[in-house]
């Protein structure tokens, strides 16, 4: 959103021009970085640990060292690093056996990187159930996306608990493969639904044959805020009309990056068929 | 509640005792002139013309009406009437009892440039009590180059010494380590709260209307208030009351076209101006999908009933609408009507009454069939303010009166404009306040070499119902708010109060016939607040009144200056020091969400600001070449608990050095050539000093708030004005304004930030700097016809 205004002002500019420079910025001490999910699935989770790097730098600071363990004050899940020791995974942690979220159940995440301890809390909620997915043709596809046949999009109906304050991520799938952006967050806030989720259009479109697919998981509040926080890191103009730039807020203790995210999540597939 | 009023009698007595005091010493039998003084082309009321008894040395400047008032000993004297750029009038009167004497003015023409150097009006730099204030020429601002070659007022505001601009492109200016919503601006008295035509390119005032403009960055007299760091009051023309004309212009973004006439002639006029953008016309033409586009219209009757009543009615209609891609449309604009009464109740008690109203909303639509809405904002303003004008003796004139102001904000109504809409209609809580000030000052003649002006303001502002208040257990938890119980309140029912005394004081000290020094102080009390944590203010952005949750912003400042003129008033220098010190500042915690918020009251937080800078100006105001060098050095730093872990950080309008120069040569009859030259230190910005990763997301990494600087920044333009030689002979006039902006193409930054690096539509894992800069060199004509 923020961006889009200085967008606009280029575009009515017409001659605005952008232009990649290179800038001498300061060197940074590294920060950790947690990811941490936990959902209602019978399955096993994972926790990835890893360091901020230079702006300059790519790829990931991996941490293999730290301690980790999830717990809902009865039960103890202890995680291991990469335990099949592939090289892609590095820093990722997963639990040692395949468990399940309880809906209402609060999880804390503990992390222990050489003897400093990053703790999260999060309770895990209710989320609705798809109902259903309607394939329609999208109103206004892009060229790219017209170029290859992309014309259909997937609506999404819902009921929406109106007495309850929610927040919901979508993620959405073509042929089983997770869609990926730099900078677009699907997170949404209940606030001005009415009592059922009519018609939600699918930011990505489809072509025929494909199978569509939506995962809608539930956010706290917490979770919800680190999310719009990202989208709007990701998307800031440089403050000129937008906040200056801030790091997400999460739950975790000593200032660690990333987010402990506890949901439940329900899935909708749908074959193109127009 | 007794301590409160013995809190605002004490400072009260005090104004009682020295009105009384003057009324004293105003009794022995005198003559008071007085009158009106007016352009002799077109009857406008001339502000600030300087009226001197050479014999007395003794003289009084008309005020914001053209009224002046002035008693003396009866006796034979010589009256000079002189104002910049007019000829000094000069009349020889015996003053036996009140007389009045309206004068008429003439425009100087070339030959008569000569006369009007040695006026005594040209030395008001140095003689004027006037300190940290700048008037605009409005033949420079004509004249001066401008982007598209639309000549605008806050573009030359923005030049000034001791002002600060956040790039090009933006109305928004900062006043001496001020932010930009600290700026009262008023057109014809109603204030305007934003003024940006597309964004800021230009600004709301059409320059062909502007009679007289004029800033206060400090020094500012007790009838101004409501906001703390500048005053920019802009006047239009009344209309020409001896005969009918008009003028139009076609330009590169914007045409424009004005009528004015007498209603009946010496007696009423009339005067209308419209203005309209035409890009979208060529957005149309070109097949694109996009629409923009603003107007805006004024208009203005004025009628003297009789040289004791005169009514003016003036109104400002203006919008800007923006459709993109026929689906995200937004506009905004700005309403204002003012009615006015000028009335003389003696010759020497001037009163000013007027009404205003002014409205500025906003709207967002998007048009989709799940996810269409509307969103409006809507502030309202309704004020009557009563001014008297009192010129006691030569040597006292005081100025008094009450203002009366009621708002309503609408901070955001979300409704869906589609039944297929998934979204339902939602509203945030109005918001209500009533202002009440009371302002007594008095400028007074010591000596022939010490003048003062002193003054007090008291603002009385409450936040009232009806409403439905949250009280928050804790006030700064935006994560999860916890409204502990909600109080009602009925219309019109206080929900708080806040009392601010707001002292004023200037004085000038003549050291001799061509400098002097001066020195100000002042308070400043401001009640309503801009919701924006940005560094320039959207038309998107939301006011809020002081309440529980906001305490009314408060600013100190100290400004000592140096005034001198050289060469015979030819030159005008002056050096300017100032401090000020802001408490209550408004700023947001990191991530606030201010948009459409319904718990926007736990995303404030309030902090201290300093400033401290100095400002350097030499203008030169006759002869061929003209202009003016302005240079600033500032410094500012806000702290703010709960921003940048409390730690202070520089303002985002932190610029150490501004400097703008501009040049104006008369050639010839024909041809005029201005250039301005603008040089700024780089503003502050916050920029990432790593990343990491986040799912399938690369965030940046930030470390420290407004820790760097943009790239310098500065452009020169230039530009010449043509006035055709067939023009001398016929009525219709003509001139072409041919200019170019950033003469040499400077990549001027205009804002900067990280984005992931891609190499074909993919993410390459690193990231990188991108630098939006808005206007290479920029030719534009612009033709303009007046008759």
């Amino acid at each position: 959103m923020n961006r889009l205004f200085v967008l606009l002002i280029a575009v009515f500019g017409l001659i605005a021009c952008e232009e990649v420079v290179d800038l001498d910025i300061n060197q940074s001490t590294p920060q950790i970085v947690i990811e941490g999910l936990l959902t209602n699935k019978d399955t096993t989770h994972y926790v990835k640990v890893s360091r901020s790097i230079q702006f300059y730098e790519s790829g990931l600071n991996p941490v293999t060292d730290a301690t980790i363990t999830v717990s809902n004050g009865s039960q103890v899940y202890l995680y291991s690093h990469n335990p099949g020791a592939v090289d892609s995974l590095n820093g990722y942690y997963f639990s040692d056996v395949a468990y399940a979220g309880s809906i209402g159940e609060a999880y804390t995440l503990s992390v222990n990187v050489g003897g400093i301890e990053y703790m999260a809390t999060d309770t895990l909620k209710n989320v609705t159930e798809i109902d259903s997915l309607a394939v329609v043709l999208a109103p206004n596809p892009d060229e790219d996306d017209e170029a290859e046949g992309r014309i259909y999009q997937v609506l999404l109906f819902a009921e929406e608990p109106p007495a309850t304050e929610d927040f919901y991520q979508f993620q959405f799938f073509r042929n089983d493969t997770l869609i990926t952006s730099t900078n677009n967050v699907y997170v949404f806030d209940d606030d001005a639904l009415g009592d059922r989720l009519d018609g939600l259009p699918s930011p990505i479109l489809f072509k025929e044959g494909e199978k569509a697919g939506v995962e809608i998981y539930s956010l706290t509040k917490e979770q919800y805020l680190f999310y719009t926080d990202l989208s709007n890191i990701l998307n800031s103009d440089g403050g000129m009309f937008s906040p200056p730039p801030a790091n997400p807020r999460n739950t975790f203790t000593n200032n660690a990056l990333g987010l402990w995210q506890v949901s439940a999540v329900r899935e909708g597939n749908v074959i193109i068929v127009p | 509640m007794a301590k409160f009023k013995w809190r605002i009698l004490k400072p009260l007595l005090f104004f009682v005792f020295l009105f009384f005091y003057q009324l004293v010493s105003a009794q022995t039998s005198k003559a008071t002139l007085h009158g009106y003084v007016r352009d002799a082309a077109n009857g406008e009321e001339l502000i600030g013309v300087t009226v001197y008894f050479p014999d007395l040395q003794k003289g009084v400047v008309t005020n914001a009406y053209g009224f002046y008032s002035i008693t003396v000993e009866g006796g034979a004297y010589n009256i000079t009437y002189s104002y910049v750029g007019y000829a000094t009038v000069t009349k020889n009167l015996t003053l036996a009892s009140t007389t009045e004497l309206n004068i008429e003015l003439e425009e100087a023409t070339e030959t008569m440039q000569e006369v009007v150097i040695s006026a005594e009006a040209a030395d008001a730099n140095v003689t004027d009590i006037a300190i940290s204030t700048e008037k605009v020429d409005m033949t420079q601002l004509k004249n001066m180059p401008a982007v598209f070659g639309e000549p605008d007022l806050i573009k030359m505001v923005q030049m000034m010494p001791g002002v600060i601009t956040a790039g090009e492109g933006t109305s928004a200016y900062f006043v001496r380590g001020g932010s930009a919503d600290q700026n009262l601006i008023l057109i014809d008295e109603a204030p305007i709260y934003d003024p940006s035509h597309l964004f800021g390119y230009i600004s709301v005032f059409n320059s062909d209307v502007i009679k007289e403009s004029q800033l206060y960055k400090g020094g500012i007299p007790a009838r101004y208030g409501g906001r703390l760091s500048s005053i920019l009051d802009v006047r239009t023309i009344d209309g020409n009351n001896k005969t009918f004309g008009g003028a139009a212009s076609i330009g590169t973004l914007a045409s424009k076209a004005m009528i004015e006439g007498p209603i009946r002639k010496d007696k009423g006029s009339y005067l209308l101006s419209a203005r309209r953008s035409y890009a979208d016309l060529f957005l149309k033409i070109a097949g694109n999908e996009n629409r923009v586009y603003f107007y805006d219209i004024n208009a203005k009757v004025n009628w003297k009933q009789s040289n004791k009543d005169r009514f003016f009615a003036a109104g400002y209609f203006g919008r800007d609408a923006f459709k993109l891609g026929g689906v995200f449309g937004f506009d905004w604009g700005n309403t204002t009507g003012t009615f006015r009464w000028n009335h003389l109740f003696s010759e020497k008690l001037f009163s000013n009454t007027t009404f205003i109203a002014s409205q500025f909303d906003y709207g967002l639509e998007l048009e989709d069939e799940a996810l269409g809405f509307r969103w409006t904002s809507v502030i309202n303003e309704l004020s009557i303010k009563q001014h008297f004008n009192w010129f006691i003796t030569p040597k006292n004139e005081l100025d008094f009166g009450y203002n009366l102001t009621y708002r309503r904000f609408q901070p955001g109504y979300l409704q869906p404009n589609v039944e297929s809409s998934i979204f339902d209609g939602v509203e945030l809580e109005k918001l209500y306040a009533l202002d009440h000030a009371l302002y007594i000052g008095n400028k007074q003649v010591v000596s022939d070499k010490l003048t003062m002006e002193y003054g007090l303001r008291l603002s009385i502002f409450q936040n009232v119902g009806p409403g439905d208040v949250k009280i928050y257990a804790d006030p700064q938890d935006n994560i999860r708010p916890e409204v502990v119980r909600v109080d009602s309140y009925n219309s019109l029912e206080p929900i708080i109060t806040y009392y601010n005394w707001e002292p004023r004081f200037s004085a000038r000290y003549l050291l001799n016939d061509v400098s002097s020094v001066k020195f100000s102080y002042n308070r400043m009390a401001q009640n309503v607040h801009l919701i924006s944590s940005g560094t320039v203010p959207l038309p998107f952005n939301t006011w809020n009144p002081s309440s529980i949750y906001l305490e009314p912003q408060l600013a100190d400042q100290i400004a000592a200056g140096y005034f001198r003129n050289l060469k015979e008033n030819a030159y005008e220098m002056s050096f300017e020091g100032f401090y000020k010190h802001m408490q209550h500042v408004t700023d947001f915690a990191d991530n606030a969400n201010i948009f459409f918020n319904d718990d926007i009251a736990t995303e404030f937080r309030q902090g201290d600001s300093e400033a401290y800078g100095f400002e350097f100006q030499v203008k030169k105001n006759v002869g061929k070449l003209t202009g003016f060098i302005n240079y600033t050095w500032s410094k500012t730093v806000r702290t703010v608990p709960g921003v940048n872990l409390g730690e202070p950080f520089p303002s985002n309008y932190d610029r150490r050095n501004a400097f703008n120069l501009l040049a104006s040569y008369k050639l010839s009859e024909r041809w005029d050539f201005t250039s301005t030259f603008t040089y700024s230190t780089g503003r502050p910005i916050t920029l990432p000093t790593g990343q990491y990763q986040y799912q399938y997301y690369n965030p940046s990494y930030i470390t420290e708030r407004n820790g760097y600087l943009l790239p310098d920044y500065h452009r020169m333009d230039i530009s010449a004005v043509l006035v055709p030689l067939k023009n001398k002979n016929r009525h219709m006039q003509t001139k072409w304004v041919f200019s170019v902006y950033n003469v040499y193409n400077r990549k001027n930054a205009f804002t900067l930030y990280s984005q992931d690096k891609e190499v074909d539509d993919q993410p390459t894992g690193e990231k990188e700097f991108v630098m939006i800069y808005l206007f290479p060199i920029v030719p534009s004509v612009t033709f303009n016809l007046s008759f």
